[in-house]
């Protein structure tokens, strides 16, 4: 038993890897921006003093983390149909240039509730890690609990949890594979779609795989990158704090 | 008043527990009166398709026993190659640690899906081309290969930050009393990397038996593939389909929960 491999096959169906990466960055940057606002409010919301916005914070976490992605996404694809229910997302659709809306954006609303719960936990993580003084003197100059937690407390926060942020933001890009299982070319979906054309899955496979790889590489650069020169001012402001 | 709360609630865990389940049963009671209020539960999910989800067919394993069982096997497997690769990784001798960090960065930057196709449909082409000889491997075995293969990869930097949170002196110690190395790297720092890693292993337990589901992919009857099988003969998706988020969520959860305890146990005797 013998394969021979045969390169070329890359070459002739290039337009459907292309396509499939494209695919692949739209679901991650979109996924990781949501992801990033709505992980922020729910990690706000859980360190809040309120008793019941803690608790349905709470609940968004524990209710989204133990639930298997592949399960929401099923379940979100499958139960409803979403451009019925929210007719701007066709809009949005139409002006990211997709074919199918519903399966996209099942699979993006699955990735960026589980991801946000991550970052939701990794925030809380931020907060409670910095002293009670920060949130004190805050205080003491006259800011309020909001624009105390907006200037002073969050960014520091950040700060220190950019790092398990970053690696979650990693496993989003990973865990956008999974949206081939309803549909949405990306590109492991790709792969598949080259493998039944071809018999050349191991190829597709070789190739497809070297791409994850780079995109993960490029976002951990683009991540540090942040980190260096545009978290840098936050730490000398905290230095100059406390 | 919040503060109150809180303390009432801390002191009374049993009402807690309670207002807790009366809130879920209510959120999603209502929520499935705004986003389904046609669902037919009882003839969705009637006992012999209950039945199929969580143990399969009579004559072989399958559903929610075989998530479990797929999860057990492969944590025990992982926990062997991820002890094996991190003490490698750990390790300063470059020919252990170089291909040990190759293997273990490459699996973590791999989607796990991804992983599963390439053992599915590569490895045995890879055994052909290499070993001359021909494999055939079942989709249950190639599911277990692939999640020992990525799950040793996060295994062994549990284990790796375990041993580096082991302070050098231990390892002075044990020389000063006259052990070697190896002695004092097995008796002396080997137990407490572990009994501080235990968490963290339930934990990754716990995403171990979520990632179960991608199997699907394969053709693994287990949980979720039992149900969408259920789900393509019937289709009523949405009372199916909550069904195995709802199981999936109580196993998940306990199982979380139990880390966490766990966690505070370890911490209360390393401080101890």
């Amino acid at each position: 038993m013998t394969y021979e491999f045969d390169w070329m096959v890359l070459i002739t169906y290039k337009q459907l890897l292309i396509d499939g990466f494209l695919m692949t960055l739209k679901l991650s940057i979109i996924g990781i921006f949501f992801s990033f606002l709505i992980g922020s409010f729910v990690g706000l919301l859980r360190v809040s003093s309120n008793f019941m916005l803690s608790l349905s914070g709470t609940y968004y976490v524990e209710f989204f983390r133990n639930i298997p992605l592949i399960v929401q996404m099923f379940f979100i694809y499958f139960s409803f149909t979403l451009t019925d229910a929210f007719p701007i997302l066709v809009t949005f659709g139409n002006f990211l240039g997709l074919e199918n809306h519903n399966e996209f954006f099942s699979a993006l609303i699955a990735l960026i509730t589980y991801t946000s719960t991550y970052v939701a936990e990794a925030v809380r993580a931020g907060i409670q890690s910095l002293p009670k003084g920060q949130m004190e003197a805050a205080k003491t100059i006259g800011m309020n609990y909001y624009q105390a937690m907006y200037y002073v407390v969050f960014p520091q926060a950040i700060k220190i949890v950019w790092g398990p942020i970053t690696s979650q933001f990693l496993n989003l890009i990973k865990n956008s594979s999974l949206a081939m299982t309803i549909g949405v070319a990306e590109l492991t979906f790709q792969t598949q779609e080259i493998d039944s054309l071809t018999f050349r899955g191991f190829e597709a496979a070789t190739a497809v795989t070297i791409l994850y790889l780079s995109l993960t590489l490029a976002t951990a650069y683009v991540m540090s990158f942040i980190d260096k020169y545009a978290l840098v001012k936050v730490k000398s402001e905290a230095g100059a704090v406390s | 008043m919040n503060d109150k709360l809180h303390i009432f609630f801390a002191k009374h865990k049993v009402l807690f527990i309670l207002l807790n389940l009366t809130y879920i049963i209510v959120l999603a009671k209502s929520f499935q009166l705004i986003a389904y209020p046609n669902a037919d539960f009882s003839s969705a999910l009637t006992m012999d398709r209950i039945y199929f989800m969580l143990f399969g067919l009579d004559d072989q394993i399958g559903g929610l026993l075989l998530t479990f069982y797929l999860a057990f096997v492969a944590i025990i497997l992982s926990f062997i190659g991820g002890s094996i690769l991190g003490i490698a990784r750990w390790s300063e001798i470059k020919i252990f640690s170089i291909p040990a960090t190759l293997f273990i960065e490459l699996f973590r930057a791999l989607p796990h899906i991804m992983v599963i196709f390439w053992v599915f449909f590569a490895l045995p082409i890879f055994f052909g081309l290499v070993f001359n000889m021909k494999v055939t491997s079942s989709a249950l075995t190639s599911a277990i290969i692939a999640f020992t293969l990525f799950e040793s990869a996060h295994i062994a930097e549990i284990v790796r930050a375990g041993l580096n949170s082991i302070p050098k002196g231990q390892f002075e110690a044990a020389k000063t009393l006259g052990m070697n190395s190896w002695q004092a790297f097995i008796y002396i720092i080997l137990p407490q990397a572990y009994r501080r890693m235990i968490p963290s292993i339930v934990s990754q337990f716990v995403s171990l038996f979520k990632d179960t589901s991608l199997v699907y992919v394969i053709g693994v009857v287990e949980f979720f593939r039992a149900a969408t099988i259920i789900n393509n003969r019937i289709y009523m998706s949405f009372e199916i389909l909550s069904f195995i988020a709802i199981i999936y969520f109580l196993c998940a959860f306990t199982l979380s929960k139990i880390a966490g305890q766990l966690e505070k146990k370890v911490e209360k005797q390393i401080n101890s």
